[in-house]
């Protein structure tokens, strides 16, 4: 059964948003970055913890950008070491304000488990 | 490591194997993991989203599901291995065919939709279909028809009787008009 599709004109039925493509939005949220740098990004940010393979990568950065939350970019930011191989991605507007709602939501999630004190014994 | 590619769909190997290339070189070069640990996190990472990949493409494709319908049905006419099956079979595939190739939707404007397929605007006569349209759950129907119509099918095919024949054909037919029409991207029509 095909998955439903997103309505662009509801950031809230983009969510939540996979693990990955949050990972993805975060790299993407500085610049402009190509394929193997958003990698490094998400590694540096985890300090190491996720490491995004590249077929992870492509698939997800494909079903994001047939939701039109990523393009990809003609500009070449960096020509000295380009590649023609290798193409550029941002978010677009679209994904700025899913983005935004996401991380409302998980800053949510995250206020209810302080306030809750998970992990560290039960409820106040 | 780049051999890994092949265990994802064509499509994607298409849009990003040049780029998932580059990628592989760049670990390893600017990466510095040349190592084993590197090409078997590929390897594995291939072999694990390389087929859920193939999974959901061939699951977001109703076409091959109904390719599916119709494979069935000209394995059972083989089988059955009559004149009356495999013309039977055909009209099938034909019928089908039709549907999923027309681009019409009936719940739209009477003039837009295809002569064959306008009495199913009779689900919505307003024709302001929205997305939150309860008509939309009508394509369920189109399981227990099409489920009703391989019965007939079969039991036409092993039996060779015309009757049954034609019922499943038209069932099947039915199940496959409904679905199609009853499942396409809302809003068919701008909401007034």
């Amino acid at each position: 059964m095909a998955k439903r599709q997103p309505d662009p004109d509801d950031v809230d039925s983009f969510l939540p948003l996979p693990a990955s493509a949050m990972h993805i939005m975060v790299a993407l949220a500085g610049d402009e970055r190509h394929g193997y740098a958003i990698m490094r990004d998400i590694e540096d940010l985890s300090s190491g913890s996720v490491r995004m393979g590249p077929g992870t990568l492509y698939g997800s950065l494909k079903r994001m950008i047939d939701q039109g939350l990523v393009e990809e970019t003609d500009e070449r930011p960096d020509p000295a070491l380009d590649d023609e191989r290798r193409r550029y991605y941002r978010l677009t507007d679209l994904g700025q304000r899913v983005g935004a709602a996401e991380r409302a939501r998980l800053s949510a999630l995250l206020e209810a488990a302080h306030m809750r004190q998970l992990g560290l014994g039960g409820a106040v | 490591m780049r051999a890994a590619l092949l265990a994802y769909p064509k499509e994607f190997r298409t849009d990003f194997g040049a780029e998932y290339a580059r990628t592989v070189d760049d670990i390893v070069t600017h990466g510095g993991r040349r190592d084993l640990g590197s090409a078997l996190r590929i390897a594995v990472e291939a072999l694990t989203v390389g087929p859920r990949m193939r999974w959901e493409n061939l699951m977001s494709s109703a076409r091959i599901m109904l390719s599916a319908v119709v494979g069935f049905v000209a394995l059972a006419a083989l089988a059955a291995g009559s004149t009356a099956t495999g013309i039977f079979a055909a009209s099938v595939i034909v019928l089908l065919l039709l549907q999923l190739a027309g681009r019409d939707r009936p719940i739209a404007p009477i003039e837009d939709v295809h002569p064959r397929s306008r009495w199913l605007r009779l689900v919505n006569p307003e024709a302001t279909t929205t997305k939150e349209s309860p008509v939309k759950h009508l394509r369920w129907l189109a399981l227990p028809v099409l489920g009703l119509g391989l019965v007939f099918l079969f039991f036409g095919l092993t039996w060779t009787a015309l009757p049954q024949l034609g019922v499943g054909v038209a069932l099947v037919a039915v199940a496959a008009s409904v679905w199609r029409v009853t499942a396409g991207v809302w809003p068919v029509v701008p909401e007034a």
